[in-house]
């Protein structure tokens, strides 16, 4: 049986005046695969945002897990892998462990033991496969390895919602694949909810089961043959632009 | 023998303690400030304690307590300027950088006789460190080294990636603000060490030498520290030695040290 993880009901959210979201609606229900498309300055980030609670609603309501997220205190049920790091890593003193214990740390966890914790760390690692990279710095590591040392602290707290901003946009087509692959295999196999911002609409019908296409308001939310078959949308966004979407779309 | 000897000097032992006490914060808050590329608020919060210092001397008060205090509402009001103000963080401490220097010029030719006093703050002159201070140094260094040790996990998440440190439930804002008042500390107690010209030295050059050869976080604090001491010990040797100034003697070495540890770096680099 599905069970809702996030209703967001009536969002808005303005910056100094300028309404970014519009009365924003929509359910997520355990499992699902969400891609999170729309153009630049839609309003993706900020709704991320507010679902995270780095932001809060200024009007509606957001429910995690079925409490409202202004009493919403079980953080470590969400794992997070932010649009791109604030500096470059080239330099950065830390290691894989220590970066993925990072994860660790999160908004009502637990203190965990050391090994306890050197545990989960190492299963996150093992889990995307990068366990023999666990004491090298990182920035000794390629772009593809780095986004998976992201992705394993995003992890390593065991979340049942995953929500990722942009994760493949600093790195290359067959990192990108793989990368993807990782994602619909916790999907599928672990059930983990995942909520996808991309720009990669050409891809991202292969891999998420639902499309939420976010202008400020809702465009679309719901699954993709509902989309792909939708008049309305070809109307709206035109035939081309529908069939970007739509013509790679995987669903085994 | 002879080392024997200048250990038997209070002064020298009261410059060696209250050093090392100041070497191991600079060297431990240095790399949480280099990660986050603020090494340079180290400099506009030393130009800030040459005019408190001088407000101080001018005040006929030991310029340490009012330099702490005024320094650390500084670094406050930098952080301020850059969220209210549409400021960046470089500008808005060259602003209060500069308001520091002018009091200080301004307090200097009010008030002639304290010159040489200022002076001795400018460049430093931890040989001369009384008791009270060595007893101020090491009371602020363990409380400020306490802090760091306590909040390393969020200071290094927010050293590594501010957005995911917000999403994680930290309250960056505040450790932004911890952050500021510790580095206001530590400019303040360095500049009886090496002197308000040189305490960003003191602060960039033990992290970014560790930064060569570490090879993990806690690693890097550990071998900042242990740069920083080493400067700080063979520093205070040299000076008394030679009848050098002990602050440039100390930058000087924490640039040597720097050169062979980037030659060191460079080899470990190869093998990993």
């Amino acid at each position: 049986m599905q069970v809702e993880v996030l209703s967001v009901d009536g969002l808005s959210f303005s910056y100094n005046g300028k309404e970014v979201l519009h009365q924003i609606s929509f359910q997520v229900a355990t499992g699902d695969f969400v891609g999170l498309v729309g153009p630049n300055g839609s309003g993706k980030s900020t709704l991320i945002k507010n679902l995270l609670g780095i932001l809060m609603p200024q009007t509606g309501t957001i429910t995690l897990f079925g409490t409202d997220i202004t009493r919403f205190h079980e953080w470590h049920r969400i794992g997070y892998l932010p649009q791109k790091l604030n500096l470059s890593t080239q330099f950065f003193p830390a290691t894989v462990s220590e970066i993925v214990a990072l994860g660790l740390i999160a908004r009502g966890k637990r203190e965990k033991s050391r090994s306890a914790e050197d545990k989960a760390i190492t299963k996150a690692l093992d889990l995307l496969d990068i366990l023999p990279i666990k004491q090298k710095l990182i920035g000794e590591l390629s772009g593809g390895q780095q986004q998976r040392v992201l992705l394993a602290r995003a992890l390593v707290g065991n979340p049942e919602m995953l929500i990722l901003d942009e994760p493949t946009s600093a790195i290359d087509p067959e990192t990108r694949e793989r990368f993807y692959a990782v994602l619909r295999e916790l999907n599928t196999e672990r059930n983990l909810t995942i909520m996808l911002i991309t720009h990669d609409i050409g891809n991202i019908g292969r891999y998420a089961k639902k499309l939420l296409y976010l202008d400020r308001k809702i465009v679309f939310y719901g699954g993709f043959d509902d989309f792909c078959g939708s008049s309305d949308m070809s109307e709206f966004f035109g035939p081309s632009s529908q069939h970007i979407i739509c013509h790679r779309h995987d669903t085994t | 023998m002879e080392i024997l000897q200048f250990l038997q000097y209070a002064f020298i032992q009261r410059a060696l303690v209250a050093g090392c006490f100041i070497a191991l914060l600079c060297a431990t808050l240095g790399v949480l400030l280099v990660l986050r590329r603020l090494s340079l608020i180290g400099d506009g919060l030393a130009h800030v304690t040459f005019g408190t210092a001088a407000l101080g001397l001018f005040l006929k008060v030991q310029p340490i307590f009012v330099s702490v205090p005024l320094v650390v509402l500084s670094s406050l009001a930098i952080l301020k300027l850059t969220e209210k103000a549409r400021i960046h963080g470089d500008a808005a401490i060259g602003m209060v950088s500069a308001l520091g220097i002018s009091v200080g010029v301004l307090l200097a030719s009010l008030a002639t006789g304290f010159n040489v006093d200022l002076f001795s703050y400018l460049f430093g002159n931890i040989l001369a460190v009384t008791p009270t201070e060595v007893a101020i140094s090491i009371a602020l260094a363990v409380a400020v080294i306490m802090v760091i040790i306590g909040l390393h996990r969020p200071l290094l998440s927010i050293s590594f990636d501010e957005e995911f440190a917000k999403a994680s439930g930290i309250n960056t804002k505040a450790i932004n603000n911890i952050v500021a008042v510790l580095a206001s500390v530590t400019v303040v107690l360095a500049m009886r060490l090496v002197g308000i010209m040189l305490t960003s030295a003191l602060l960039i050059l033990p992290a970014v030498s560790a930064i060569q050869v570490a090879r993990s976080f806690k690693n890097t604090m550990f071998v900042a520290a242990c740069v920083a001491l080493l400067s700080v010990l063979l520093g205070v040797f040299l000076s008394f030695t030679f009848n050098l100034p002990t602050g440039a003697l100390i930058v000087l070495l924490n640039l040597g040290l720097f050169g062979i540890l980037f030659i060191v770096g460079k080899q470990i680099h190869r093998t990993h």
